[in-house]
């Protein structure tokens, strides 16, 4: 599904990204894990097609396309997915518009039509009960005053209701308390499937014990530099950052 | 040997020779038209030089050649698209009353509309009629007041509530290129409740020159709403001058949305002269191009207890323009007062300008009041979060725009104008957008 291949970024002229490859299959989850400063988000937001990020060399290769020949609302209509690590609040947008207008771009980009207000209303409740969600939430602006586990949910709700193949979760557990990891961890489950894939970015072993990742790769300074099955995880939990020598050894 | 006139004495008396021919057909008001030249003999025409209208360059309004106003038949379907649905409507093409397009048989409850030209000619035995606006505040206020020649006149006895809104449209016809000095006035009776709408707009090109002086009073305990909706075509003048007075527990709220014209400046004067009387002002412009909008205005707090508002918002693109000065004046004594002011700028554009002037003069010493600008561009983290949910550019830089302007729509709790409003907006919106993508390709 997803081919990234000998991936080398730079950010205002700072090499953050040197030769990532990575393959990710249909259905497989795969968990990227790393220090500060290691280049995950930078990954997530090169994939998603963020402005300011320099491809100096290599391919990412999405269902068979160039990505990076893709605009941003192009990769989303494509079935690509970002659940943001810090969710932007949108003050003066209502939540119901945006998740409306986001929902038909998406259809019109795959050429369906709109979704009618009544089946909207209907659909956007029943995933928000899904979720645990308050739908009055949705009244609000996007994401204004929302806490830390409302926003980390509003992502899952806007992933499930766009239906992407494949999703990059950004930190996805950070700020967040047990009982809204868990929620926010049985709401991304629940979308696994065999035909979509997703990519867990995270700085702690502790969400991969709720989403069990098929694969676990370690970026450091810009490079994967080891890859395992959910036991490396736990390696990395118990040895830390600074033991990934002997873990290489290994 | 003839002497030189400076371009500055020129324009005084080329305005005065149009005065002095025109004299006699000019409706009543004698001794304020002849005061008010005095006045203007001695002001002038305001300049850069002059504190208030230092933003807002003149020059080329004053070296311009204009008609007078003459009667022109319009086409009733070619309002249609302007018209406020269930409104009362009152119509001048070119600074003339039509009652042909007018519809005022609906305007309830002992109600008294009248042109201003048929109301000054009334009053001759009255002569002096009692003004409220201040003819020294700027030479376009004398020159309205030696120069009116018609305007809408209404009057509201106490304890009315007109419940569908009056619409008043000032239309500049085709091909026009008038030069017309308005005067509106308004006053609402005891307890009574309003809602006005004036509406500028032009008919295929014209190149006119609108100058409206309006006058408002609210008796103790009336309510008006007034949206003032300036959508001129970009080769038009428009200066409006408002002054309105305030007795106790009366309420104004004030909506301008400006779009049109070359220069624009929409003056507002509000005297909160009662106890417990409030207002709330609010502006919107949508400028591009080369276009100048210029939102000036003063609240003068002259007693205790009263509450003001103040929120002026600008989108700006390419090179326009705008202005924003605000003043809150809180005399001796007047206690209690609440005043704010806040004024915001997004630029869609590098060569576009915003500057914003806030004064407060304050005093008294028991007083809640503040006042803020900003000026800044679209969040780009909001916008690429927008994207990212398959949402494209354009969509995305109009909710953007959209909301940037919600909170000034949020209290237009009347349906049909807040309808009206919106819809234009977003189709303001659109064309830029529009435009945008068609200068890429």
């Amino acid at each position: 599904m997803l081919l990234i291949n000998n991936l080398h970024v730079t950010v205002q002229g700072k090499k953050i990204l040197n030769g990532v490859n990575l393959e990710i299959a249909a259905g497989e989850v795969h968990a990227v894990m790393g220090p500060n400063g290691s280049g995950k988000s930078t990954l997530s937001y090169v994939l998603s097609g963020r402005d300011g990020y320099e491809i100096t060399d290599g391919e990412i290769v999405f269902n068979g396309k160039n990505l990076l020949d893709f605009d941003v609302h192009e990769r989303a209509g494509e079935g690509v997915f970002l659940a943001f690590q810090y969710p932007v609040e949108i003050p003066g947008v209502s939540s119901m518009n945006f998740l409306r207008t986001s929902l038909n771009s998406i259809r019109a980009y795959r050429g369906e039509e709109p979704i009618s207000a009544v089946d909207f209303l209907k659909l956007v409740r029943k995933k928000a009960e899904t979720l645990g969600m308050d739908d009055k939430l949705l009244q609000r602006n996007v994401n204004v005053g929302f806490s830390g586990g409302e926003k980390k949910r509003h992502e899952v709700l806007q992933m499930s209701l766009l239906n992407p193949k494949f999703a990059v979760l950004d930190e996805t557990d950070s700020g967040l308390d047990i009982d809204a990891l868990k929620a926010v961890a049985d709401g991304v489950n629940a979308l696994r499937s065999p035909d979509r894939s997703s990519l867990v970015i995270t700085h702690y072993q502790r969400l991969l014990g709720y989403i069990i990742p098929d694969y676990v790769h370690v970026l450091s300074e810009g490079k994967i530099v080891a890859s395992g099955d959910k036991e490396l995880a736990l390696d990395l939990e118990k040895k830390g950052y600074s033991g990934l020598n002997q873990i290489q050894a290994a | 040997m003839q002497s030189v006139q400076s371009p500055k004495d020129h324009n005084i008396s080329s305005f005065l020779a149009r005065y002095n021919a025109r004299r006699d057909e000019l409706p009543g008001a004698r001794n304020l038209r002849e005061k008010a030249v005095k006045v203007f003999q001695d002001i002038g025409l305001p300049s850069r030089k002059t504190e208030t209208w230092k933003y807002s360059d003149l020059r080329h309004l004053y070296l311009s050649d204009f008609d007078l106003p003459t009667v022109r038949k319009v086409n009733s379907e070619l309002l249609a698209p302007f018209i406020l649905e269930g409104a009362n409507i009152i119509v001048f093409v070119d600074g003339i009353f039509s009652s042909a397009l007018s519809k005022t048989d609906g305007i309830e409850g002992r109600t008294e509309f009248q042109t201003l030209s048929n109301f000054l000619k009334a009053e001759k035995k009255r002569d002096p009629w009692y003004s409220i606006t201040d003819i020294k505040r700027a030479g376009l206020t004398a020159l309205n007041t030696f120069l009116m020649h018609d305007g809408m006149v209404l009057q509201i006895p106490s304890n009315v509530t007109i419940k569908n809104p009056i619409q008043v449209i000032f239309l500049n016809s085709e091909n026009s290129s008038v030069e017309t000095h308005l005067r509106n006035l308004i006053t609402i009776g005891e307890n009574s409740t309003a809602t006005i709408m004036q509406s500028y707009i032009t008919l295929g090109i014209s190149t006119s020159f609108c100058n409206v002086v309006t006058e408002v009073t609210l008796a103790k305990g009336a309510n008006l709403r007034q949206i003032i909706h300036q959508d001129l075509g970009e080769t038009n003048w428009n200066i409006g001058q408002t002054t309105v007075q305030l007795e106790e527990n009366a309420h104004f709220d004030n909506f301008v949305l400006s779009s049109g014209a070359r220069k624009a400046r929409s003056e507002i004067c509000v005297k909160l002269n009662g106890k417990e009387a409030n207002c709330s002002l609010k502006g919107l412009a949508l400028v591009r191009g080369n276009q100048h909008c210029d939102n000036t205005t003063e609240v003068i707090h002259n007693t205790s207890n009263c509450r003001s508002s103040q929120l002026y918002k600008n989108v700006l693109d390419n090179k326009s323009r705008t202005v924003f000065q605000g003043r809150i004046f809180v005399a001796p004594d007047s206690q209690k007062t609440e005043a704010f002011q806040m004024s915001r700028n997004l630029l869609l554009s590098r060569g576009a300008q915003a500057d914003s002037k806030p004064e407060l003069i304050i005093h008294a010493d028991d007083v809640k009041c503040s006042h803020g600008a900003a000026v800044g561009d679209l969040d780009q983290n909001a916008l690429f979060y927008l994207k990212s949910r398959g949402i494209d550019p354009q969509t995305a830089h109009i909710m953007m725009v959209e909301a940037f302007v919600s909170d000034l729509m949020e209290p237009l709790c009347d349906d049909e104008i807040k309808t009206h409003l919106e819809g234009f907006i977003t189709s303001w919106l659109l064309n830029v957008e529009t435009e945008k993508m068609q200068g890429v390709a």
